[in-house]
């Protein structure tokens, strides 16, 4: 086994990646960017380097930046976590060439799952169905609408290079589709360099179901599915374990494929297969070369540590688990606790969190990047905190989240909280009826009204206050210029003369 | 009625209207309808089934067990997202930053005309990005921002002179 390790990687991902690996006896060293200095997951790790500006480019994006970190803090291996460069060939072909062990799969199998067309042709040739569409990049939008008519609206322009459900767009008709064609490969160029499209079918109600997979040179082991289907414009914002909508059989045709097409990737590591699940059949979307974000729900059932096998394949050590030890127990939910405002349109809301109290007890378990007084920078990801709950059944598990959500108190910044309580109390998320495209079609961020407890005070104090009268027009002066507030100076005015007005203001219920 | 509300430290845009025998109170656009009933120190609250007590002290308020401080500032009648500079020309509204982010684009220059809902800079934070339109059709006074440049929430990016009656 390694003893250091460079952990590539920011927020909770990397402390999460550094429990596991210490836990091992392994030494962390962890890197930053300028604008993380006092980011709490340098405080997980043995040391930690700083790599540069707050631009991704200038630091966890920069492979330059990244390796000569490594070099410096003489690491034998590096851990990439998920996003910035853990899926990128380059950066693992040059972790192998200047002499460290890049903890995921093998540049090649990275150019291939990269390459979406390509991997729809591999995952053909092992015997994967796929989403029907074209293996082909489309040139034009002419080109588009022949295929498009072809395979029937509505269609889903998808980038080649694409992840992370960016470059994607649905089109309904014909006359939408050059319009869609246009706007997609401005996206695609914009966000990966490459403004290559292809066509698939977009299919309605589908459910998002994956299979987790750790695979070393001797075997591939298969977990049982997580399904993410719950999702805002292709992110996903809760996902579970086992899903409701698998049988035992359809879950074990799921391993069988997964695994397999994975072999024929020529994969390592740990990787994850999506499929789409549809009328009761299953086509292929893609594969996550990577620890994914919801990793911990499978952790959870099946109590196996994902992280630690990991680094195990990677330094040779092999698989730790057998395909009998992946049986599951339980159901396991997870809300992704974004830094983002449901109430106005899920815009960012970077900042400084003031207060913070994370739900805990048994089968709760919360991966956090952030404390109070963290500050939360406008430059990365939106996930500040995982919260996943474990319970013997579904029922429980989603009786634990709601109660574990509203336990959450995060303040100083907006949180996307109110949406998961929304989500958490519809008749269809409850009946485990979940569809792609669910959170648009039953409005549910229209419907939220209240932020949380906590909103309610700040309501209910700003009541008191006009009802009481102490709130009165007045020139406008911002916060700046005015060090002492005249309703500060008229407060201390009212007490010293004994409170309260002489005839109080009354408002009747 | 607007203002903001500085409560333990935290900024809080507060709009509230009164509503047939109480409030709507909005908290950063979250809304609550309220009932409120004050005495001489105190106020009872209703929100739907809930009744709080709030008292009322200085700068203190007391609901419950927990006293939390608060200031009050920028009180004003209207509910503007563009602010209008005081005195000076009529027409002349500021144009601020909807969050906290990176200017990526600045598609508009000085005097430059835009219309309504014409897009005069993109932000960008957390991987999203974020357009800032024109509130009116007018003329570009000032731009206060470059691409690459962090602004804050509110921050006034650009003025915007707008033309004839909507202005208002």
């Amino acid at each position: 086994m390694f003893r250091r390790l460079l952990i590539a990687n920011r927020g909770e991902i990397a402390i999460r990646v550094a429990r596991t690996a210490r836990e091992m006896g392994i030494h962390c060293v962890g890197v930053f960017s300028e604008a993380d200095r006092g980011a709490l997951h340098r405080g997980a790790m043995d040391e930690s380097v700083e790599i540069g500006g707050p631009l991704p480019a200038d630091s966890y994006l920069n492979i330059a930046h990244v390796l000569r970190a490594a070099h410096e803090a003489g690491v034998e291996a590096v851990h990439p976590g998920y996003g910035f460069l853990s899926e990128n060939p380059t950066f693992a072909a040059r972790c192998a060439e200047e002499g460290f062990v890049f903890v995921g799969p093998p540049a090649e199998a990275l150019a291939l799952s990269g390459d979406k067309i390509a991997a729809r042709r591999a995952m053909s040739a092992a015997g994967v169905p796929v989403t029907q569409g074209v293996d082909r990049v489309i040139r034009s939008s002419d080109e588009a609408r022949v295929v498009a008519a072809e395979i029937g609206y509505p269609v889903l322009f998808k980038a080649t290079a694409g992840g992370g459900g960016i470059g994607m767009a649905r089109v309904d008709r014909p006359s939408e589709l050059a319009p869609a064609f246009e706007a997609a490969r401005g996206v695609a160029l914009a966000n990966f360099g490459n403004p290559d499209l292809f066509l698939e079918k977009f299919l309605r109600r589908a459910r998002h179901v994956e299979i987790q997979v750790l695979i070393d040179a001797r075997r591939g082991v298969g977990f049982v599915e997580r399904e993410c289907s719950v999702q805002r414009r292709h992110q996903k914002l809760v996902e579970e374990t086992p899903s409701p909508a698998v049988s035992r059989a359809l879950r074990s045709r799921l391993i069988e494929v997964a695994v397999r097409a994975l072999q024929a990737m020529q994969y390592r590591n740990a990787g994850t297969v999506e499929f789409l699940l549809h009328d009761r059949r299953f086509t292929f979307n893609e594969v996550n070369a990577r620890l994914q974000v919801e990793h911990p729900i499978t952790e959870a059932v099946t109590g196996v540590d994902l992280v630690r096998q990991q680094l195990r394949i990677a330094a040779g050590d092999g698989l730790e688990v057998s395909p009998s030890e992946v049986a599951h127990r339980g159901h396991a939910i997870e809300c992704r606790v974004n830094a983002e405002d449901p109430i106005r349109n899920f815009l960012p809301s970077p900042g400084r969190i003031v207060a913070y109290r994370a739900p805990s007890g048994p089968g709760v378990r919360v991966d956090s990047g952030v404390a109070e007084g963290s500050v939360i920078p406008p430059f990365y990801d939106p996930l500040v905190a995982k919260l996943i709950v474990h319970r013997r059944s579904r029922t429980l598990s989603i009786e634990q989240m709601r109660r574990s959500v509203d336990a959450f108190e995060i303040r100083g910044i907006h949180t996307n909280l109110p949406f998961h309580r929304a989500i958490l109390r519809t008749s269809a998320f409850a009946r485990g009826d979940l569809w792609t495209t669910m959170v648009t079609d039953l409005r549910i961020a229209e419907r939220i009204r209240g932020r949380g407890p906590w909103e309610e005070r700040i309501a209910a104090i700003a009541a008191a206050l006009v009802a009481a009268d102490r709130v009165s027009m007045g020139p406008t002066f911002p916060i700046e210029r005015s060090p002492t507030s005249k309703w500060a100076v008229a407060g201390r005015q009212s007490q010293l003369a004994g409170g309260g007005h002489a005839v109080p203001p009354r408002h009747r219920w | 009625m607007r203002f903001r509300l500085d409560i333990d430290g935290e900024r809080r845009d507060i709009e509230i209207e009164p509503r047939a025998g109480g409030f709507e109170v909005r908290v950063d656009g979250a809304s609550y309808r309220i009932r409120a009933r004050s005495s001489v120190d105190t106020v009872d609250i209703r929100i739907g089934a809930k009744v709080l007590r709030v008292r009322l002290q200085g700068e203190s308020a007391i609901l419950d067990d927990g006293v939390h401080r608060f200031r009050i500032f920028e009180v004003s009648e209207a509910a503007p997202t563009t602010g209008r500079h005081a005195g000076g020309a009529g027409n002349l509204v500021d144009v601020r930053a909807s969050m906290p982010g990176r200017v990526v684009r600045v598609n508009v220059t000085p005097e430059a005309r835009v219309r309504r809902g014409q897009t005069l800079i993109v932000l960008e934070a957390m991987k999203m990005q974020n357009e800032i339109p024109s509130p009116g059709d007018g003329v570009v006074r000032e731009v206060r921002v470059a691409a690459g440049e962090t602004v804050t929430a509110d921050a006034i990016v650009a003025s915007i002179e707008l033309r004839g009656s909507s202005a208002s």
